[in-house]
This record gives C-alpha cells, sequence and structure tokens, in this order.
C-alpha cells in the first residue's frame, strides 16, 4: 500500500516534468490520435478567416443546394451559403463557445470546492447539501429550462450550462482537496505559518491541478455536444451563426432530398467530441500509470 | 498589550516550558484524554528527549506546541510558554506567525514532509518569505546558505530538484534547513530519524547536535529510540498514556528508573 501510494505521488511529481507526462502519452495511439485532430481542429479554428474559401454568412441564392466544386469545397445550404466555410467557421465558434462554458464552471466549481474541501466541518456541510441539490437534478434538462427562461442568447446558453454543471465539479475537487489536507506537508506548510491563501492556491491547488485538467478535457467533449444541442433546438447561438448545431437543424428540412446538408456538421460534431474524449483518456491513463 | 510570560527564575534558558498542560480528543461518543496535567521544559542549547510508545501522546504535545492540532483537539488546561510568552493566551491572530518565528519542526516522513509539486528551492525560499518582507534574490541566497549549513552537497543543484528526486536523508536534511531558517529558539523533531536506515540517522541526528552547539537552539526531541536518547539527549521525560511518569537528566534515568514504565522501556530497548 505504502508503495502504491508513493508511487502514486512520484508520478504527480513527474507531471510536472514535462518530458515524462508526454512519454507516456505519446505510447498510446489512440491519445496520440485524439492530440493530432484536436491540434488540427484548434489550427483550423485560429485560421478559420484565412483557410475558408467563402464568407459563411454570404447568401447566394443563385447557387442553393450545388454539389461539390471547386469555389465550394463541400457544396452550398438552402440559401446558397458555403458548407466548408460554415463548417471551418463552426468548429472556431464551438470551441470559443466550449472553452467560455468550461471556464465559467471551474471559475465557479474550483474555489467553491477548495473552500469546501479545506474549512471542512459546517461550510462544508453547507456546500455539499446545495451541491447535492444540483447534483439530484437532471442536469440537461435544468440548464434547458434555464436557458428557456432567459432570452434565447450564447450569452444566456453559456451561462445556464455552467450554473447547473459545476457542481459535480466542485464535489470531485473538494473531495481532491481534503485528500491533499490530510498530507504531511500540508503540517509543516502550517507550521511555517503559511497563509491560508498560500496553502489552498500553492501547495493544494496545485497537487490537484493535473486531475483537473484531465477532467476538464474529458468535459470538453460532452460540452461542445450540449451546445450543438442547444442551437439545434433554438436555445443558443442564433441564425445565421455558422455553428454546427444550427447547421443540423437548418438541414432537417432537406434530410429526404439533401442528406449530405446533416451528414458533414454530424461527423464534424463526432469527430470533435471523439478527439477531446481519445486525448482525455489518454491523459488520465497517462497521470494513473 | 502584554501576555503571560513565564520570566522569573531562571526563566532565560527555558526555550520551552509547558506547565499542567491537558488536551482532549473530543469525539463525538466520547473523549479522549490524550495528555493529562503535563510539564515540560525544553532548556536552550540542550535535547530533551520525550520517549514513550506509540499513543502515549509525544506528537501529540508537538503539534499543540507548534499550534497545529486537529480542529477536535481541545487544550482544557495549562500554558506553554514559547521563548517565554504563553502561545494559549496569545490571540488567534499573529499566533502562527510567532510560532513560526521561535520554533520549528521536522518530521517522521521527511518525503512527505514536501510538497511534491515544489522544487526544493522554492520551498525553501517560501519558507524564507514567509519570516521576513525581503526580494526573491535575497531569500535565494538565504535558502542557499541554508542548505550549506546542513551540509548538504551542491546547494544549486539541488535548489532546482523536486523531493522525490533526493534521499530521505537528503530530505530530513531540507526539512531541518526549513524549520532552521531564522534559528528558532526551539526545534521538534517528531521521530527525525524513524524513517531513515541506521547510518543516515547518525548523520541526520548529529546535524541536529551540530546546530544545537552553533546556534544554541533547544532541541525537543520525540523518539521511542531509547538507543538515541542514550547517544544524544540530556534530559528525558517518559510518557505513558498522556501523562509524564518521569523525568530527569539521561544519567538518572538510564542509571536509576524508578518508574516501572521506564524500566519496562529500558529492558526492551537492550
Amino acid at each position: 500500500m505504502q508503495v502504491k501510494i508513493q508511487a502514486v505521488k512520484r508520478s504527480n511529481a513527474r507531471f510536472c516534468s514535462s518530458h515524462g507526462i508526454i512519454n507516456r502519452i505519446l505510447t498510446q495511439k489512440a491519445a496520440v490520435f485524439g492530440f493530432v485532430i484536436v491540434a488540427l481542429i484548434i489550427i483550423i479554428a485560429i485560421t478559420a478567416s484565412v483557410i475558408a474559401p467563402n464568407d459563411p454568412l454570404k447568401v447566394n441564392m443563385s447557387m442553393r443546394l450545388k454539389g461539390l466544386s471547386s469555389l465550394y469545397w463541400l457544396g452550398t445550404d438552402n440559401l446558397g451559403r458555403c458548407i466548408a466555410s460554415r463548417l471551418i467557421w463552426g468548429a472556431r465558434m464551438s470551441l470559443i463557445y466550449s472553452m467560455c462554458v468550461l471556464g465559467l464552471m471551474m471559475a465557479i466549481g474550483i474555489p467553491i470546492g477548495l473552500l469546501s474541501g479545506y474549512a471542512g466541518g459546517r461550510i462544508d456541510t453547507f456546500i455539499m447539501r446545495i451541491i447535492d441539490i444540483f447534483l439530484s437534478l437532471p442536469t440537461f434538462l435544468m440548464a434547458l429550462a434555464i436557458a428557456g427562461m432567459l432570452e434565447p442568447s450564447v450569452k444566456n446558453m453559456i451561462i445556464a450550462m455552467a450554473s447547473v454543471w459545476w457542481a459535480p465539479y466542485a464535489r470531485i475537487i473538494r473531495g481532491m482537496a481534503m485528500q491533499t489536507k490530510q498530507q504531511d506537508f500540508m503540517l509543516a506548510a502550517k507550521a511555517a505559518a503559511c497563509t491560508h491563501t498560500q496553502i489552498i492556491f500553492r501547495h493544494i491547488l496545485r497537487n490537484i491541478a493535473p486531475p483537473i485538467i484531465v477532467m476538464a478535457t474529458l468535459e470538453i467533449g460532452s460540452i461542445i455536444l450540449a451546445i450543438a444541442s442547444f442551437s439545434f433546438i433554438g436555445l443558443g447561438a442564433q441564425p445565421p451563426t455558422p455553428e454546427w448545431g444550427i447547421m443540423l437543424s437548418d438541414s432537417k428540412e432537406f434530410m429526404q432530398t439533401q442528406p449530405q446538408l446533416m451528414v458533414y456538421p454530424g461527423i464534424a460534431i463526432i469527430v470533435t467530441v471523439m478527439a477531446f474524449n481519445l486525448l482525455g483518456e489518454g491523459l488520465k491513463n497517462a497521470i494513473q500509470n | 498589550m502584554q501576555y503571560k510570560t513565564n520570566q522569573g527564575v531562571q526563566s532565560e534558558n527555558k526555550a520551552l516550558e509547558i506547565r499542567s498542560l491537558s488536551l482532549d480528543y473530543i469525539m463525538p461518543d466520547q473523549s479522549i484524554h490524550a495528555v493529562v496535567d503535563l510539564n515540560l521544559v525544553a532548556r536552550t542549547g540542550k535535547i530533551t528527549a520525550l520517549v514513550g510508545e506509540s499513543g502515549s501522546g509525544k506528537s501529540t504535545v508537538a503539534l499543540a506546541v507548534m499550534g497545529i492540532q486537529d480542529k477536535n483537539a481541545v487544550i482544557s488546561n495549562g500554558e506553554i510558554y514559547l521563548a517565554g510568552t504563553d502561545i494559549l493566551s496569545m490571540p488567534k491572530k499573529g499566533l502562527r506567525s510567532y510560532i513560526s518565528n521561535h520554533a520549528g519542526i521536522i518530521f517522521q516522513d521527511p518525503i512527505d514532509s514536501l510538497n511534491p509539486l515544489l522544487t526544493v528551492g522554492e520551498q525553501l525560499v517560501e519558507a524564507v518569505l514567509i519570516h521576513e518582507k525581503i526580494t526573491k534574490k535575497q531569500a535565494f541566497t538565504i535558502a542557499l546558505n541554508q542548505l550549506l549549513a546542513v551540509s548538504l552537497p551542491q546547494p544549486e543543484e539541488l535548489m532546482k530538484k523536486y523531493p522525490f528526486m533526493l534521499s530521505g536523508g537528503m530530505c530530513q536534511r531540507v526539512m531541518i534547513a526549513i524549520a532552521s531558517v531564522f534559528r528558532p529558539a526551539l526545534l521538534i523533531a517528531d521521530e527525525p530519524t524513524t524513517a531513515l536506515d541506521v547510518t543516515v540517522q547518525a548523520q541526520i541526528l548529529h546535524q541536529l547536535d551540530s546546530m544545537r552547539k552553533r546556534n544554541g537552539t533547544a532541541i525537543l526531541l520525540i523518539t521511542h529510540d531509547l538507543g538515541v536518547v542514550a547517544e544524544i539527549a540530556d534530559d528525558v521525560c517518559v510518557m505513558k498514556d498522556g501523562y509524564i511518569v518521569e523525568s530527569g537528566t539521561v544519567d538518572d534515568i538510564f542509571s536509576n528508573p524508578q518508574h516501572l514504565y521506564t524500566c519496562q522501556l529500558l529492558a526492551a530497548a537492550l
């Protein structure tokens, strides 16, 4: 048992010496695959304005529902807009939105989790009961309800999702904080008169950062999926934004005659979600071994 | 505001004086008297050994002196004079920095006592900066000297290393370096050698001994190893079930033990 704990600690420590973790990710083919695709998607998202062949918003009614061509790589949709350009811009939108949701979730979940785990006692009990309430609600429905009550917009969607999804995060972080709090070096830090802020951020947060990063990576996939779902039903990004969920929604009327309109954004969502999940799993394995 | 002090007869050379300390662990269904009416003195420049079996309350005393006892530990009675001032009568604010200015502590498992994700340098510099408002560069120099003082070779290299790269003995030296940054009046060593092998044990003990000689630090050595006690301690307190059953100089205790439990301990060590 002792040996195992030591091993975990050492692997934890090696996380910060970057070559160790990178080597261990490189040994997993699936993770490398995921990483390459994620990197590609990020590059596409960043350079969207350069590599997109056409303006994703430009309507051209004379060119509607055309097939593949050198000008319109993947053809055009029902309003004559370039599908390829819309997909490329959609990557940027999906990443930006999901980062916002993730950032907001972390901004709520990490401080609450740390406070709960570090303070313990009544504060902990109080926070945990609130988190229990959040966990007892079906998260997606709850976010839908909140987004539905607010005006449909990207900002409100992000707020709705983050305000419901921080709870499991906070709970896991609280557990990790409690575990770290029990370790000997915490006692040493206290004896050296480290302030609470120093202990929480320098000693606890740094020690639980690797698993938080893994959780975040694993979460991005489902966030992207959820954002597309929200946009699909009209509670998230609003047309004509080039967003994968909206593209799906726009194309559903032509499902019978032009099924490829649904296939393209569908594939984009599947590939992105899968890539983030593979990368997250790879990271998880790398810090666990 | 004036706090309670133990000024008076011969108080100058008492780095730590504990008077009739009682401490209970409060559990939901019961309370455990971990320390009962304990009196103890650690004299400046001397090594005071606190010996006893596991669960006798030795470490609880150490934690109480450092003010880092568990939340459910309640001090019901007594005074702890650290460098002349009763820390139990001090307000909570500023208490920790007062204690850490006058006392340092090292623990049983040196590798676990260091944060695995911070380099030795970062942790030492942090300890220095807690005590004094100086620039990072100045703190770095102090930290380097501190590593040299505990006879660690190549301190520049060592500052960049993580605890898992060091041996147990080296980690314990780093802990001593951290605990003694500003020459505290008292150093508590809570079973400092239990997790180390025998040759390293001797080196660490030698280190503590030379620190006491050089800085005049009072050392409270908590151990169950009577061999170690016989080797370096000046005074001995024998603890059992929260009580000090016998105390005196090493020679008195070893040559003429009065209490049955002390006899048993000595017999067990032989």
